[in-house]
């Protein structure tokens, strides 16, 4: 054990202060600039595919597909080799 | 004797119910008074069914004393997560979307449970569409714990977790995509069994992660969920997923014995930043079943690290295509922690989506090799204690962190893999708290793991304490 308390941030923190008091999240929050600049790229893809994000919603989305984005380095790395997806589909 | 009958396990009120020392409607009658004095403390249910409820305890009376009794289910109160859709009877899912839904049709598990002959008593509360882990409801308010009110019950199946605990129900047919029948029943101090993906049909279940969704109970002891696995396994062409796999008597298979099985101690992560109470009770479980004469041996499973973010991508994909539809109509009606994952699912990407689910099968492979020199794994099912209603963080040993990150940590690989686990009671902490054990098994060896957690429960005595609720 290590004697020192540690704090994880993660992808659910997010989800958990939008649960918990999203107004004060969306009051208090400043995004890092990548967040910023992803919440303009949701904004172009919502439009691109006529899904509405609504400007409330936009900031809290962009902060947390970053966050996911940002966690799944580990698994985009792995190498894989010939293993196929799992799947729920089978040939009757 | 009314009411210390409902704090008594299917297994002991089974036989009375057969030679009719007890009557159904007697039982029930003792059990809907029960909810309807817990339910302002501990608010378990979305909907209790007290005439339809009344309706089959009177009908299975009746067949019982026609002497059709129809097995150890029968006439047993049984309550149900509202997410499975029940003929007649209001599924919500725990959501305003679905507020107004009453389906015409059984979920296959409901159906199974009926044609067992069991009483369903009510819908439980549940984190809404199951997306979560604390049932901090916003449209049905949050289900509390009853060995300490203040506190959630887990999720998602809170409400279900917390009324077997505190015998508003006998137990409780629940679902589990990244630990919602496991981590609400070692929050409650209860038994959660999540059979293999397969073995029980998700057919009538509103979905969170079709690829991660499982059906299976919530009791207050083993033998209970030996006996009400049995009731609902089976093929169901209604379910794609569904396994043909033959499907043993688990009550007949429980009461083997277990000496010279092999048990495996992860090295790494499931010990992890553990509070220390908790994995000091696991260990000493652990110490109680090499006892019994299980053979104990240290094992790694690999790309465990990995689990949180093949979670994310597989329930937010799978949760958000799902929700679409009602995404575009209803958006307002979802609660605000729910929205956000609905709408970050939009946005991430398909390679991360697959990726993930190949990942899963590298699991399964590294899952597999490990269950060739061991027999059923055992760790914690949850790493921290249930936090306050509202309280977002928990202490896990060193690390504070996320109650949804804590609570999904250890539950989540046998989501990903399929393989079955159940958690049972341990211990309890200094706060009086309870703690659960958790154990896997191989794919479709629900059985062994029964097997071992009942073992367990014989020779210790804490499935037997109860919340002081007076």
């Amino acid at each position: 054990m290590e004697g020192k308390s540690r704090e994880s941030m993660s992808r659910r923190t997010w989800v958990a202060r939008g649960g918990a008091g999203l107004a004060a999240l969306l009051a208090v929050t400043k995004l890092p600039a990548q967040e910023t600049g992803l919440e303009r790229d949701l904004q172009t893809i919502s439009n691109l595919t006529g899904s509405k994000l609504e400007e409330q919603w936009a900031r809290p989305t962009a902060a947390l597909v970053s966050v996911i984005l940002d966690d799944s380095r580990s698994l985009r790395s792995l190498d894989l080799g010939e293993i196929e997806p799992a799947t729920a589909f089978w040939v009757r | 004797m009314t009411d210390e009958l409902v704090t008594r396990p299917i297994f002991e009120l089974a036989p009375l119910l057969h030679k009719r020392a007890i009557s159904p409607v007697e039982l029930f009658d003792a059990t809907l008074k029960r909810i309807q004095w817990l339910q302002p403390r501990l608010n378990s249910f979305i909907t209790v069914a007290e005439e339809e409820g009344r309706r089959s305890a009177v009908r299975a009376e009746k067949e019982i004393e026609r002497g059709q009794y129809r097995g150890p289910l029968h006439g047993i109160p049984i309550s149900i997560k509202d997410l499975f859709a029940t003929r007649g009877m209001r599924t919500t899912a725990g959501a305003k979307v679905f507020g107004n839904w009453t389906p015409d049709y059984d979920a296959t598990a409901v159906a199974r449970l009926r044609t067992a002959g069991a009483v369903i008593i009510g819908k439980t509360n549940m984190h809404e569409f199951a997306y979560g882990v604390t049932n901090d409801n916003p449209h049905y308010g949050p289900a509390r714990n009853p060995w300490d009110a203040k506190r959630v019950p887990g999720g998602s199946s809170g409400g279900s977790g917390a009324a077997v605990a505190s015998d508003q129900c006998s137990a409780s047919l629940a679902s589990d995509s990244g630990g919602s029948i496991r981590i609400p029943s070692a929050a409650c101090g209860v038994v959660g069994l999540k059979p293999t993906y397969g073995r029980v049909s998700r057919y009538g279940a509103v979905p969170l992660a079709w690829s991660l969704d499982h059906v299976g109970p919530i009791t207050k002891t083993v033998e209970d969920a030996a006996i009400f696995l049995s009731a609902i396994a089976g093929p169901d062409p209604g379910d794609s997923s569904s396994s043909s796999k033959p499907v043993p008597d688990y009550h007949d298979e429980i009461s083997a014995d277990i000496h010279g099985l092999r048990l495996g101690v992860p090295q790494h992560y499931f010990f992890d930043h553990v509070e220390p109470e908790i994995e000091q009770a696991v260990r000493q479980a652990i110490g109680k079943l090499q006892g019994l004469g299980m053979e104990v041996a240290d094992i790694d499973i690999a790309g465990l690290e990995n689990c949180a973010a093949m979670e994310a991508h597989i329930t937010l994909a799978e949760a958000t295509s799902y929700h679409e539809p009602h995404l575009k109509r209803q958006a307002d009606d979802y609660g605000p922690g729910v929205r956000t994952d609905l709408e970050a699912g939009r946005f991430l990407l398909a390679t991360d989506y697959v990726k993930s689910q190949r990942a899963r099968t590298w699991l399964q492979r590294n899952f597999r090799a490990v269950f060739n020199s061991v027999d059923v794994i055992v760790s914690p099912t949850l790493p921290a204690f249930p936090p306050l209603v509202g309280e977002e963080w928990v202490q896990s040993g060193s690390l504070r962190e996320n109650v949804i990150d804590a609570f999904l940590r250890l539950n989540i690989p046998y989501d990903l893999t399929g393989l079955p686990a159940i958690s049972l009671p341990c211990g309890f902490s200094s706060t009086g708290l309870p703690i659960g054990l958790q154990i896997a098994a191989r794919a479709f060896e629900e059985g062994t793991a029964l097997k071992v957690a009942y073992a367990y429960q014989q020779a210790t005595a804490w499935h037997k304490a109860q919340p002081a609720l007076a």
